[in-house]
């Protein structure tokens, strides 16, 4: 049962035709989590959404991994700020 | 409005198609989506950028862009006009001018438009073999006291009508995933997820924190200077409150679990936090200014 929730990589990066390489430097980078069960390596299913991300930035938009890797912390931050932002601002109400 | 793709990939009407695939590669890095979290105009933005791409980086619809203008879409459906009219000439035709009328495909452009965009989502470009399918995005409003309670709402994505259970305490931008509602996978692939995110409206009356809730309380001078009792409505329904002698403008009290619910901690709740105002009578009869004349005597005596 928990095998079936796993993404094989292999078969996922045939189907969406992203590199296995691509995929294993996300994992060598921190980006992404890689399970190997059974020597086969699966991709964690809450992190496809963010190798379809990664992904997109590579093949969509011409970055490369080290660009990928600094926007991915960049991104983490912002969204960490945003969060900040969004508390702030209800505090911030209440002396309005 | 008029929309020039040109225009807006800022590229000559005579542009190469790699020049279109630099400019929208250099607008795309600056509005896509991924690179924008939470921000609505970068996601309208890239849209436009993106339906742009499209067509003109296809030579066959930039042909039929280039001819027709916004109506490329219909560009056969004009053409197959154009030669019936010619073989019609002596039935008159369609009487000239525009053959389907003002707006008539609005509904039509909107929906190819929405699957422009969802396209970018499904796998890399032009590629016919998808896994999963796409994630879907929805915005779901709430007023506070819906945030409340945890109740069951039914929302419509994308014209399928999904019921979810919205759990107390969800805050103002939370996002939850709905696994398996978003697009369907192609190949027997799975479905993609669902994210909801939830926008709170301020409520009048009451300021949330997270978990607690303030609220301004007025109370009138006699009950501030003697005490008493006054009844204040909370989310949690009516509470009594015993306010103390002489109790100060500006005074805080902390009603402690009258606040908000811990989002999925069942029976947690945070603290209610009451600012009294004190409200300094007005039009005061004769007696009333003889007593209190009285009493700025006694203190001015103490």
């Amino acid at each position: 049962m928990e095998n079936e929730e796993l993404i094989a990589m292999e078969v996922y990066c045939d189907h969406e035709g992203v590199e296995v390489s691509f995929v294993e430097a996300l994992h060598d980078r921190g980006l992404i989590r890689i399970t190997t069960v059974k020597e086969q390596r699966f991709i964690d299913p809450e992190h496809l959404s963010r190798v379809e991300k990664l992904a997109r930035m590579h093949y969509d938009l011409d970055i490369n991994l080290e660009g990928i890797e600094a926007i991915s912390h960049l991104l983490e931050r912002m969204e960490a700020l945003q969060q900040d932002m969004r508390s702030l601002s209800e505090r911030l109400r209440l002396y309005e | 409005m008029a929309t020039d793709y040109y225009k807006t990939l800022g590229v000559e009407r005579n542009a190469t198609t790699e020049q279109i695939k630099a400019a929208y590669r250099k607008l795309a890095r600056k509005h896509h989506p991924d690179l924008n979290p939470n921000d609505e105009q970068a996601k309208k933005r890239f849209q436009e950028i993106n339906e742009a791409n499209e067509v003109l980086s296809d030579p066959e619809s930039r042909k039929k862009y280039d001819k027709y203008g916004e109506q490329w879409k219909h560009a056969d459906q004009f053409e197959a006009a154009e030669k019936q009219r010619g073989s019609q000439q002596a039935r008159g035709g369609f009487g000239g001018g525009d053959p389907y009328g003002g707006g008539g495909y609005g509904g039509a452009s909107e929906a190819d438009f929405a699957d422009l965009f969802g396209g970018m989502f499904g796998g890399r470009g032009g590629r016919q073999v998808k896994f999963r399918g796409p994630d879907y995005q929805a915005e779901s409003r709430l007023d506070l006291r819906g945030a409340y309670k945890t109740h069951k709402q039914t929302l419509n994505v994308n014209g399928k009508q999904i019921r979810i259970t919205v759990p107390a305490g969800v805050e103002d931008g939370q996002t939850i995933k709905i696994g398996g509602h978003g697009g369907p996978g192609t190949n027997g692939g799975p479905h993609g997820d669902l994210y909801i995110t939830f926008r709170i409206a301020p409520d009048p009356k009451f300021q949330r924190v997270g978990k607690d809730l303030y609220i301004t309380e007025t109370v009138d001078l006699t009950t501030a200077l003697l005490g008493g009792t006054l009844t204040l409505d909370t989310l949690a329904g009516a509470v009594k409150l015993n306010v103390a002698p002489e109790t100060q403008n500006n005074t805080k009290v902390k009603l402690k679990g009258k606040g908000f619910p811990v989002y999925k901690k069942e029976g947690e709740f945070g603290d209610l936090y009451v600012t009294y105002t004190v409200e300094l009578p007005k039009n005061l009869t004769e007696r009333e200014k003889e007593l209190i004349k009285e009493l700025a005597e006694l203190r001015n005596k103490a």
